[in-house]
């Protein structure tokens, strides 16, 4: 049975994401048995010459958020020669943190009041907006995370590529899937084009903080707060935005008694996470009249960037881009996407 | 002519190195390839996000963007957080030279090819699998312990205003006490490997020897005197400043070719990168620290810095072959200060927090990370929003020392007509520990 071939590529963002699937390779087990990793820049040193000369991959992996003209030409030319493209990480699948400077005005972004010299080479043109890649080119999977949990991104890979020598810890994979994903991870085979590798309802479901039905007067801020250790962070007066983000990482901020921050994207259902937020974190108001509403919220700040921290760019409907069918004929043409313009 | 090289291995940034060849002049641009968008993307945030936001650069910037808070709410954390603090700064130092360290053993051939069978191919490559298998599985171990101390190994969440947000489990005392034990037999294990196999000469030797090294002034940050210290290039202590100094005494340049700014020393000013002098330029790193000459707290790694010493002489030093001795002096010094630290005593106590009570408007500091030094200076408004930001990350640290460095390795290789994939691999070896 011919190996799989698999590309991996990072656009605007960290290395977690890669260094998540080189971790995978070193302690879950060696990816070379079920994939021929024919395009890894980062590590391998692979060019585009080498993938475009070489035979169709069965899947590519595209970590990081398109911030520049050429990781918008890297997705769609990903796009063109996979048969499968994947999204991996909150960067790639909503726009991530690098999604936040949308809520900035292109002229003023620069960090230096210096006019440098116009000599030398030029650079990949800077988009005016962030983008997530499933608003570029279509995407058949999306692994969410900050970075993506090992099990889900092992799951991934067993869908993908499975193949005997492939298939093992299957309970570490199939842990915190929905029971379809499950048990295509199981089998070997691919699940149904768009599905996400995480949890269906809310992280809520799985945050192990104790909810009380509690309301609150005052909207707290972390920093002044003496945080009781195992009730839920929203009742205590924090922005939490567990009740609107998928679940699967099994509340590991809230965990840790950090308030989460939607590294998942919104939950299945969920239209809007942060007309979601609205709603969930007004109905635990204590308040009757206007003024005191007015008083709580007054209390808040920073709300656009703590809502939609990690999906600004594509999942809050007054700013984002929508994606691109997966039915559509083709990608949008290289050349408009890095003049920044959504397909 | 021009020649793109692309991409660039073990670089965090992306980046591609462009060199342009007329008349026999080789001038080569580093170009890193992607905005900075720091202040953009933290403009406006509550300040209390940034340990989180901040992480994306590295966990060590999510560490100095508590210790910021700490200082905007004046509050001193409790022994317990500092500790518990502490112990996750040795975790990334470790973790981080070891990766390090990882992409050099794997420079060798595919680190991930599949061994050969019985009847295959001897393996010809100077570093045998199970040595790049071994240093990934304690990558995974020292994950795991970063992971209990701060919630995630890659964007840590624990550290928070004041200390930390929890205290450790029962059982993580016991597991982080065996972590750290197997961590520092293993960076003896690896020690042993480097002088056997790598510093005694030889291929791999020959390699890093050869690669170029640039001279420039180097900055470090002195955490028990809270002051910043610059070492010129001839290895002579210069002047020394506070954090608070920080941002009067460096400053930005920018240039159209590539995104990421270059820190310089402005006392000095900036020189062109093409000129021959370059006295505003420095670098940051494990470099940087054994330039400082100073003792090392910790016996073993105290031990081995005088065995680098005895071998390559006195500081300063610039090749790649005393950049990689250091790290592994510090993966010994973040072993034994693990080791030292993870006991249930040290990781234990009545107090995590201690809560401040109000924010002030401006607050700084300085944290000498794994990578190198990096500084944070926040302004809030009257509702702890970020008004302004200014991070010195290492890249930008660096900056000046990768452009030259590419520079210097690129003329090299085209001068002996050296080909430029040989040159690309010397030139990712040479940036491998900045």
């Amino acid at each position: 049975m011919k190996k799989k071939r698999l590309a991996i590529y990072t656009g605007t963002g960290c290395k977690a994401c890669e260094h998540a699937i080189l971790d995978l390779h070193y302690q879950v087990n060696p990816l070379t048995r079920g994939a021929d990793l024919c395009f890894w820049p980062y590590l391998l040193g692979s060019t585009w010459n080498e993938l475009e000369k070489a035979e169709r991959c069965d899947v590519a992996i595209y970590a990081g958020a398109i911030r520049t003209a050429a990781d918008a030409e890297a997705a769609a030319r990903l796009r063109d020669k996979a048969d499968l493209l994947v999204a991996l990480g909150a960067c790639a699948a909503f726009g991530g943190l690098p999604g936040l400077i949308n809520l900035v005005p292109p002229a003023d972004r620069s960090e230096s009041d210096q006019t440098p010299d116009a000599e030398g080479p030029a650079l990949p043109e800077a988009r005016e907006k962030v983008a997530a890649v499933p608003s570029l080119v279509p995407v058949d999977y999306i692994v969410p995370g900050c970075p993506p949990p090992q099990n889900f991104l092992w799951a991934l890979l067993q869908c993908l590529l499975g193949r005997p020598g492939l298939l093992s810890r299957i309970s570490f994979a199939a842990h915190r899937l929905p029971e379809a994903l499950a048990q295509a991870a199981t089998a070997g085979i691919p699940p149904r084009r768009g599905a996400v590798f995480a949890g269906e309802r809310a992280v809520c479901a799985s945050c192990s903080r104790i909810k009380q039905e509690k309301r609150f007067t005052t909207a707290k801020r972390p920093q002044f707060l003496e945080l009781d250790e195992g009730l839920c962070l929203l009742e205590q007066g924090l922005v939490c935005a567990g009740v609107a983000t998928r679940e699967g990482c099994g509340g590991l901020c809230t965990g840790v008694g950090a308030p989460c921050r939607g590294c998942y994207g919104k939950a299945e259902n969920i239209i809007d996470p942060g007309a979601k937020l609205v709603s969930a974190i007004s109905s635990t108001f204590d308040a009757e009249k206007p003024d005191e509403v007015a008083k709580i919220v007054g209390d808040m700040v920073d709300l656009s960037g703590t809502f939609y921290r990690y999906t600004l760019a594509s999942q809050c409907l007054l700013a984002a881009a929508p994606p691109v069918a997966a039915e559509s004929d083709s990608p949008a043409a290289p050349e408009a996407l890095a003049a920044g313009e959504e397909a | 002519m021009t020649t793109t090289l692309e991409p660039l291995r073990w670089l965090e940034e992306p980046a591609k190195v462009l060199v342009e060849k007329n008349n026999g002049a080789v001038r080569a641009y580093f170009q890193v390839t992607v905005p900075r968008d720091l202040t953009a993307m933290c403009r406006g945030r509550a300040v209390e996000e940034l340990p989180r936001i901040l992480s994306i650069l590295s966990p060590s910037h999510h560490l100095l963007a508590a210790l910021v808070l700490d200082h905007l709410g004046g509050v001193t954390p409790p022994d317990l957080a500092r500790n518990l603090r502490e112990a996750l700064l040795h975790c990334q130092v470790f973790r981080h030279h070891l990766r390090k360290l990882y992409f050099l053993l794997s420079a060798y051939g595919n680190p991930l090819a599949e061994p050969p069978g019985p009847r295959g191919r001897q393996d010809l490559s100077p570093v045998p699998r199970p040595v790049l298998d071994e240093a990934m599985e304690h990558l995974g171990l020292i994950q795991e312990a970063a992971t209990i101390l701060g919630g995630r190994s890659d964007h840590p969440l624990t550290s928070v205003a004041g200390g930390v947000s929890r205290f450790l489990k029962e059982g993580h005392y016991a597991r982080l006490a065996e972590i750290a034990s197997a961590s520092l037999a293993y960076a003896r294990r690896l020690g042993e490997f480097f002088h056997n196999r790598v510093l005694a000469g030889g291929r791999i030797f020959s390699e890093l020897s050869a690669v170029p090294s640039v001279q420039l002034a180097s900055l470090t940050y002195d955490p028990a005197a809270d002051l910043i210290g610059v070492v010129d290039a001839s290895g002579q202590a210069q002047e020394t400043f506070s954090p608070e100094e920080a941002v009067e005494k460096l400053a930005w340049h920018q240039e159209t070719w590539t995104y990421q700014p270059f820190l310089y020393l402005k006392a000095r000013g900036w020189q062109d990168l093409s000129a021959s002098d370059h006295a505003g330029c420095f670098f940051v790193g494990p470099l940087a620290r054994l330039n400082r000459n100073r003792e090392i707290a910790t016996e073993q790694a105290e031990a081995e810095r005088q065995r680098l010493i005895e071998a390559l002489g006195q500081p300063p030093h610039y090749g790649l072959a005393a950049a990689v001795w250091m790290m592994l002096v510090e993966l010994l010094e973040a072993g034994e200060s693990l080791v030292a630290l993870c006991t249930e005593e040290n990781l234990s106590g009545p107090e995590i927090r201690h809560v401040p009570q109000a924010m002030g408007e401006v607050a700084q500091a300085a944290l000498e990370a794994p990578e190198g030094l990096i500084f944070h200076r926040v302004q809030v408004d009257g509702q702890a929003r970020v008004l302004n930001l200014t991070v010195f990350e290492a890249a930008s640290a660096n900056n000046a020392l990768r452009c030259l460095l590419t520079q210097a390795v690129m003329a090299e290789a085209l001068t002996q007509s050296r080909p430029f994939n040989s040159a690309q691999r010397s030139l990712e070896l040479g940036l491998l520990p900045t």
